[in-house]
C-alpha cells in the first residue's frame, strides 16, 4: 500500500506528537538559524537523530543488549523511543515531573 | 527444534532417490527428506506468527505435516515435493490454529482490515515520523474512523478474553485522536502496574538520562529543546538559546553600532 496522492502534502513533513508541544524540522531549523546555527530541516533531522542515538546506546548498554550501529540508528529513528525520551528530557530540563505523569 | 538452517536443500533428483529408497523401507531416507525441508516449515509457521500462537508450536506442528507429506508425496507425478508438502504443512498448522487459537473467532474481513491497519501504521510512521491520529488511519484505508477503532480495541487485547477481576489499568494507545489525546483501547491487568523495581528501573533511566544529556553538544541540546517544545528560562543566560560569548559579541556589535549616538542625541535635543 502506498500513501495516496497528495497525502503527504496534507499532512505536513515530520510533525511531533502533539503530546510533547514540540517543532517540526522546518521550524526548528529556522529557529536555530535565527540563533546564529545555519542549518536546514534535514540537518535538524540529523542533528536529533545523533542525540538520539547517543542516549539510544546508552540505554542499550545499560541493560546489556546488542549495541551495534544498525539496532542503535533504528532504535533512535524509532517514533515511539523520541516520544517516551522527549517526555523523560522534559521532565529532566523542567526539574519536575510532567503533567502526564 | 532448531531451525536447520544449515542443511542442504536437496535438488530433484536427489529427492527422487530418497523417496524410491524410502518405498523399499529406508527410515533414514525419511528422516533425510524431513531435515531437508525443515526451513520451509519455519518459513510458513512464521508467516503465521501474527495468529496468537507461539511460533515454535506452529512449527512443532507443521513438522508432523511435513512427515504426513513423506508418506503421501508421489515422486513419479514429476512434482517438486516442496510444492506438495507446502500444502500439508498449512494444513497441519491451521488445524493446531483453530483448535487452539483465540477463542472469539475473528471474521475475516476484520482480520483483512487489522492487517491494512498495521501496514498503514507502519508505512505512515516511516513517512512522517510520527504515529497516526485515527482520523489519518481511517483515510488510509477507507474504513469510518469508528471502525478502525474498534479493531484497534480489539487487536490491543490480542483477542484475548480477560477475566473478570483482573482489569485495574487502562492500556492506552500510541495513536492519537482529532484532539491530541492518547486513545484509551482496554484494559491491563493489575499485576502490570507499576512495582518497586519499576520505580528503581525508572530512577535509574533518569539518572543515565541526565549523564547523557550533559554530554550533549550546544547545538544537539538546543535541537532537542525545539524538537520537544521545552521551554527556555528567559532569567537563566545558561538556558537561553545563545551562549554567553554570543551574547558578548552581540552587545560589542551594538555598542559599536551606536557608539556616540546617545551624545548626539542629546546634543540635537540641546538644539531644541
Amino acid at each position: 500500500m502506498t500513501m495516496p496522492n497528495g497525502f503527504r502534502t496534507a499532512h505536513g513533513y515530520a510533525t511531533v506528537s502533539s503530546s510533547t508541544g514540540g517543532n517540526d524540522y522546518r521550524d526548528v531549523a529556522r529557529q536555530m538559524t535565527e540563533a546564529g546555527h545555519q542549518m536546514n530541516h534535514a540537518t535538524a533531522r540529523n542533528v536529533l537523530l545523533g542525540a538520539m542515538e547517543k542516549f539510544a546506546a546508552a540505554i542499550l548498554t545499560h541493560y546489556g543488549e546488542n549495541v551495534s550501529t544498525d539496532v542503535v540508528k533504528r532504535i533512535a529513528r524509532e517514533p515511539s523511543f523520541q516520544d517516551g525520551l522527549g517526555e523523560l528530557i522534559q521532565d529532566e530540563f523542567l526539574g519536575k515531573k510532567s503533567k502526564k505523569d | 527444534m532448531s531451525v536447520g538452517a544449515s542443511r542442504n536443500i536437496l535438488s530433484y533428483e536427489e529427492t527422487c532417490d530418497l523417496f524410491i529408497k524410502l518405498g523399499q523401507g529406508d527410515i533414514t531416507a525419511r528422516d533425510k527428506l524431513v531435515s531437508s525441508n525443515i526451513r520451509l516449515v519455519w518459513k510458513i509457521a512464521r508467516s503465521y506468527s501474527n495468529r496468537g500462537i507461539d511460533v515454535e508450536d506452529l512449527a512443532q506442528e507443521g513438522s508432523m505435516g511435513l512427515m504426513k507429506a513423506t508418506e503421501k508425496f508421489d515422486y513419479k507425478r514429476g512434482f517438486k515435493f516442496s510444492t506438495y508438502a507446502t500444502w500439508w504443512i498449512k494444513q497441519a498448522m491451521g488445524r493446531y490454529i483453530t483448535n487452539n487459537g483465540p477463542a472469539i473467532r475473528i471474521p475475516a474481513h476484520v482480520v483483512g482490515l487489522s492487517m491494512r491497519i498495521r501496514r498503514a501504521t507502519e508505512e505512515f510512521k516511516q513517512e512522517f515520523g510520527s504515529e497516526p491520529m485515527i482520523s489519518e488511519l481511517a483515510e488510509l484505508v477507507g474504513a469510518s474512523e469508528d471502525h478502525v477503532k474498534s479493531v484497534l480495541e480489539s487487536r490491543a487485547t490480542e483477542y484475548k478474553p480477560q477475566a473478570l477481576d483482573t482489569g485495574t489499568g487502562d492500556v492506552v494507545s500510541n495513536l492519537k485522536n482529532d484532539s491530541g489525546e492518547n486513545v484509551r483501547i482496554g484494559q491491563t491487568p493489575a499485576s502490570t502496574i507499576g512495582t518497586p523495581f519499576d520505580m528503581f528501573a525508572d530512577a535509574e533511566l533518569r539518572k543515565l538520562i541526565r549523564q547523557v544529556l550533559s554530554q550533549l553538544t550546544d547545538r544537539e541540546e538546543r535541537v532537542i529543546r525545539l524538537r520537544f517544545g521545552i521551554s527556555e528560562d528567559p532569567g537563566n543566560h545558561g538556558d537561553f538559546p545563545i551562549t554567553e560569548d554570543e551574547l558578548k559579541e552581540l552587545q560589542r556589535r551594538i555598542d559599536n553600532k551606536f557608539d556616540g549616538t546617545p551624545n548626539k542625541v542629546e546634543e540635537s535635543h540641546d538644539h531644541a
